[in-house]
């Protein structure tokens, strides 16, 4: 029953003999009692440094999931130079194997790997009571088995070769192509000695530093295991093959009869062994295997040497011959092995739980590549979010690359292609690689037209009207649109998102947005060029030259996630996000209308419900008299298309009787102008409205057909069709437009 | 998660129970903190007045006076709210919900001091009809209450016999329930000498926590020879589980007498009963609280006594890997504090955290500051 001790490294001193700075710190706190739950046991002192004992009290529930005790003694050792964390050894003789322990060449004592920060990133805020609160703390949350194992957490105390590995990202669930095998191994070279190897299934665009023949890779599978399966170093071949016996590896029997066929290729006799051991565990015994422990060693050996190592072959007279039989006394015994650092590649999934956000597949044709889209596109396609498809028509040009994601080495290259070849570099080997469409998106190619069938969501980021419109009235695609671009400023982003039955059309929020700027004081200066600020064409969303890109990058982000968030819910959406001069970002979501349509001769007529309510108000509030006004609204001359946006009141020089009106002037080219400046000549006069009195429909009188006549010769000189609206009783109205024929 | 708080009291008893539905319950008062600036004693009306102020409270769902010895309710009658006389009401008082009081309490004859206000209260509520308990075989009570002109059917509910689930709490609704295991029948000597002791309240308390049970024995001032008697009564009746721990608080303040007649040399050797109810039905890692001064290194006469303790840790902790603790010595000898035991659903747990630091600073109200 008695508690059984390992002794600690070094000999035992007067606790007055230290000298490490920490080493006396620790030991005159614990002597003069001010750092609780801890008691001194002694001071020792090793040829790296000064061990201080200590036993410390634990917050240890009754049901413990690991046996950790009430009080556990600790041993610190601190390394002379104050250049490395202090390792934390447990002495008592059957402290268990536990998640989160430094692996070393012995396995005991065990080390708590109390830290998943290197010694650099730790120290700014260490303190000897932060630590040995640490030390308590992993105890008693191992206790609770609230410690679970990260997936590879630095071992600190270990001899690392100084070689990173980078393996396929996942290989912790699937496991190696072959139990046994070669496994194709670059080395990373850029002029400071090979650092990184690369094992994953990724293409490097640097070819130029990777070289395939000075490094072999071997992988070995295990069974599957309950519990952490490597629980000491390995220093030799000879103890790796012990210590993996267990796991049903033969790794002398692998090496022996898969390293001598290489012999004959060039550069295999020179080169250097890897040996990848892939242990798959179990979450208990007989249950799922949920893991991988993955771990890689170096045999910094010719391979020639190591073939004869293990007795696979023997040199003779400087010729390497296989042996018929193996040489079994030779295990390798004399051969170093050193781990090598292993990390996973990047894989949609692994992407994803970096950004804390779920992966997805959805299939996103993103049309335009310029400085949002691009941005966008790249946040979107680093968080695992999306298979891609980009178009563009344009060539990356110097003055893009003051605001773009692709960097000098595109210039002159297609935007489209470029990007596509930048998005495909982030994750490793991913199925959804992206497309690329060099092409004209209003005339498209019948690659992209199929492509465009078969997305799940067009994704507008072309900065330009007649491609919204062509997306939303256009082109054959079941896909929903969502429009997202700049105002002419740079201030604002914007977002137009379709619902998911296609109901309101990207062209249809548009208009409603048109609405808000004119509406919405918050929004008057959207739309407005900035005074000082030259705009090279003549649209509201062609950019000024003028844009930082850190607001650039600001509204990529935002745009990144608004497409990510809308995505995911069915609805439409109309929201605009305006950055203040320090980059403050202040959202205004608008409620959308529901869109009625009528058809007058080739005329397509849309007005939604927010313009009916504004004019039954106009209505009511001069009732019993007839009142009236002028409509503002869009007219899309292509397709033959008048979009009703929003109505003025009567002008206060109006004549408003029971049975007549007649509409002033006052004060109306002013009003129409504010329109026309806030909406950057998007919405204008598209015709007149006036109302009936109560109990009269919206049948045409007599004036009322002259007046129409009236509209018409005015708008003939502009090529426009006339509109009148006339609004009766209980949100009755009529829509004349085209000609009076045609209502 | 429920929270069983002892503090550092000397020998004497005060356990305050935090349920995880907010309710608190008190077991016994002791304010035995002297003016002396070198008393290592807590002073107890202050620090459940902090805990009431943090929580926005003041009252306790329950109060219990496991009986009526000094060490046990001094001071109580300066920091409760007594219904029964206005000197003992006023602002800054603390309300109590309902009163736990065994039959003695009631019928004691002049106890004398603060026990005699307690008394009052105890039988000025029990004529009320309401706000107290009393834990004993109804039988008892019929005369006292003929005698004040009221009759026992009228009170029944108020009395609670050994062996029965106090009404009030369950598992489902409070996470809690209470087993009376004294007074009990067998030591009732009506109109005869009342062993105040000999009458004190024994409880076992089991939490839930998940699908976790931890049980508490709330041991009182309990001698061997009741124990003895608790575990042949509760055997008898094989309900061996209600005598089930997680931990124990010790009967007085870690008294030899507790476990035998005999304190042995280095080591009490308990009676075979009062051994069982430790060895085997003690749960792995169970706490033992002694509610008591430090563990003397020499033979003493008061208690706590090292033969005891040695017992204790000996032969019912370390077999256990549990933790034995004593207030006065929590977590240091020199600076004793509240000792904490949380109840979650991996069982009890001994609070271990730092207490001072950045992290006790925000949670502390700072010394007034400004000029005199």
């Amino acid at each position: 029953m008695d508690v059984q001790f390992l002794s600690a490294p070094g000999e035992v001193i007067e606790s007055g003999a230290l000298v490490v700075p920490n080493a006396v710190q620790l030991a005159r706190r614990l002597i003069e009692g001010s750092l609780p739950y801890c008691e001194f046991v002694e001071a020792r002192l090793t040829e790296q440094g000064e061990v201080i004992v200590v036993e410390v009290a634990v917050e240890v529930p009754q049901d413990r999931v690991h046996d950790i005790r009430p009080v556990e003694r600790i041993a610190v050792h601190f390394p002379r130079e104050d250049n490395a964390l202090p390792e934390a050894l447990a002495l008592r003789e059957d402290f268990p194997l536990v998640p989160h322990l430094n692996l070393r060449s012995q396995e005991k004592p065990r080390s708590l790997c109390l830290y998943d920060q290197s010694y650099d990133s730790v120290r700014l805020r260490w303190s000897i009571p932060a630590f040995v609160r640490q030390v308590r703390e992993w105890l008693a949350r191992t206790a609770r088995g609230e410690l679970l194992a990260a997936d590879q957490p630095l071992e600190p105390f270990l001899v690392w070769s100084g070689l990173r590995l980078i393996l396929p990202g996942n290989l912790h669930a699937r496991g190696p192509a072959t139990r046994a095998g070669r496994l194709r191994v670059q080395a990373l070279d850029f002029g400071r000695g090979v650092e990184t190897l690369l094992a994953s299934g990724r293409n490097l665009g640097s070819q130029d530093a990777s070289r395939n023949d000075r490094f072999i890779g071997i992988s070995l599978g295990g069974q599957p295991t309950a519990g952490r399966a490597v629980s000491a170093q390995p220093t030799s071949v000879a103890e790796l093959h012990s210590l993996l016996a267990e796991f049903g590896v033969d790794v002398l029997g692998v090496l022996r009869r898969i390293l001598p066929e290489g012999l004959e290729e060039p550069g295999v006799p020179d080169a250097r062994l890897i040996i990848l051991t892939w242990l798959p565990k179990l979450r208990h015994a007989g249950g799922d295997v949920e893991g991988a422990e993955t771990w890689a060693y170096l045999v910094d050996r010719p391979v020639s040497e190591i073939c004869e190592a293990v007795g696979a072959c023997q040199s003779h007279e400087g010729v390497m011959a296989r042996l018929l039989f193996t040489d079994e006394g030779r295990t390798g015994a004399e051969l170093p092995v050193v781990p090598l650092n292993v990390v996973g590649d990047l894989t949609r999934d692994f992407a994803a739980a970096l950004n804390g956000a779920p992966p997805s597949d959805v299939r996103v044709t993103a049309i335009g590549a310029g400085a949002l889209g691009s941005q966008l596109v790249m946040n979107l396609v680093r968080s695992g979010w999306g298979r891609w498809a980009i178009v563009d028509k344009d060539t990356l040009l110097p003055h893009n690359l003051a605001r773009h994601a692709l960097g000098g080495d595109a210039l002159g290259a297609p935007k489209a292609s470029a990007l596509g070849k930048l998005a495909d570099s982030i994750l490793e080997n991913d199925p959804g690689r992206p497309r690329a469409f060099d092409e004209d998106i209003l005339r498209p190619s019948a690659a992209l037209v199929e492509q465009l069938q078969e997305t799940d969501l067009v994704l507008d980021l072309s900065a330009s009207i007649p491609v919204a419109r062509h997306l939303a009235r256009d082109l054959d695609s079941s896909a929903r649109r969502i429009s997202l671009f700049f105002n002419p400023a740079g201030t604002d982003v914007v977002l137009l998102a379709e619902d998911a039955e296609r109901t309101l059309t990207l062209d249809l929020l548009e208009m409603q947005y048109y609405r808000a700027l004119v509406r919405q004081s918050e929004l008057r200066e959207h739309l407005r060029e900035l005074p000082g600020r030259i705009r090279y064409a003549k649209s509201c969303r062609d950019v000024s030259s003028e844009i930082p890109q850190d607001v650039a990058a600001t509204l990529a982000g935002v745009g990144a996630r608004a497409a990510r968030t809308t995505a995911l819910s069915g609805d439409a959406q109309i929201k605009i996000w305006r950055t203040a001069p320090d980059l403050c970002i202040t959202a205004t979501e608008l409620t959308l209308e529901p869109v009625r349509m009528s058809q007058h001769g080739d005329w397509t007529v849309y007005l939604d419900d927010g313009v009916l309510r504004t004019l039954s108000a106009f209505r009511q509030d001069r009732l019993p008299n007839e009142t009236g006004g002028v409509l503002v609204g869009s007219y899309d001359m292509q397709r033959k298309i008048l979009y009703i946006v929003d109505a003025l009141p009567s002008p206060p020089d109006s004549q408003e009787y029971p049975t007549s009106y007649t509409r002033g002037i006052h004060g109306l080219r002013e009003s129409v102008r504010e329109v026309e400046a806030a909406t950057a000549g998007n919405l204008h006069y598209v015709g007149e409205w006036h109302s009936h009195p109560e109990g009269y429909g919206c049948d045409l009188s007599s004036d009322d057909r002259k007046l129409f006549r009236w509209i018409e010769e005015q708008l003939y000189e502009d090529g426009v069709p006339p509109l009148m609206l006339i609004l009766g009783d209980g949100g009755t109205y009529t829509v004349h437009a085209g000609s009076v024929q045609s209502t | 998660m429920h929270k069983l708080n002892f503090f550092p009291l000397g020998n004497a008893d005060c356990c305050r129970i935090d349920l995880s539905n907010g309710n608190k319950i008190l077991f016994d008062f002791a304010a035995t903190r002297g003016a002396d600036n070198g008393d290592r004693r807590i002073d107890l009306p202050t620090v459940l007045r902090q805990d009431l102020h943090y929580h926005r409270r003041s009252h306790y769902e329950v109060v219990a006076f496991t009986h009526l010895d000094d060490d046990h309710i001094c001071g109580s009658t300066e920091f409760f709210h007594l219904q029964h006389d206005r000197r003992y009401q006023g602002e800054g008082r603390i309300h109590i919900g309902e009163l736990w009081v065994p039959a003695a309490v009631i019928t004691e004859d002049r106890p004398g001091g603060e026990a005699s206000v307690i008394q009052k209260e105890a039988r000025y509520r029990l004529l009320q009809g309401h706000g107290i308990r009393v834990f004993s075989r109804p039988g008892r009570l019929q005369a006292w209450l003929a005698r004040n002109g009221v009759s026992l059917e009228a009170r029944r509910n108020l009395i609670t016999d050994a062996g029965q689930v106090v009404p009030g709490f369950t598992l489902d609704a409070h996470g809690v329930e209470f087993f009376v295991h004294s007074p009990f029948a067998r030591r009732m000597n009506d109109g005869g000498l009342e062993d105040r002791n000999q009458d004190s309240l024994v409880m076992q308390a089991t939490f839930r926590a998940g699908t976790r049970h931890t049980r508490l024995i709330l041991g009182a001032d309990a001698t061997h020879n009741i124990l003895t008697d608790i575990v042949q009564i509760t055997r008898q009746h094989k309900r061996e589980e209600r005598l089930a721990w997680d931990v124990f608080k010790l009967p007085h303040h870690c008294s030899y007498l507790s476990l035998a007649p005999d304190k042995g040399v280095e080591k009490t050797q308990p009676v075979p009963e009062v051994r069982w109810l430790f060895e085997n039905q003690g749960a792995h890692g169970a706490i033992i609280v002694s509610t008591s001064d430090a563990i003397p290194s020499e033979d003493s006469d008061l208690p706590p006594h090292r033969q005891a303790a040695a017992y204790y840790r000996q032969d019912v902790i370390r077999p256990k890997l549990g933790e034995f603790k004593v207030t006065m010595e929590h977590p240091t000898r020199t600076k004793p504090g509240p000792l904490v035991v949380h109840v979650d659903a991996l069982g009890a747990r001994v609070e271990k955290s730092g207490g001072g630091g950045a992290g006790g600073v925000v949670g502390t109200v700072p010394p007034r500051a400004g000029r005199d």
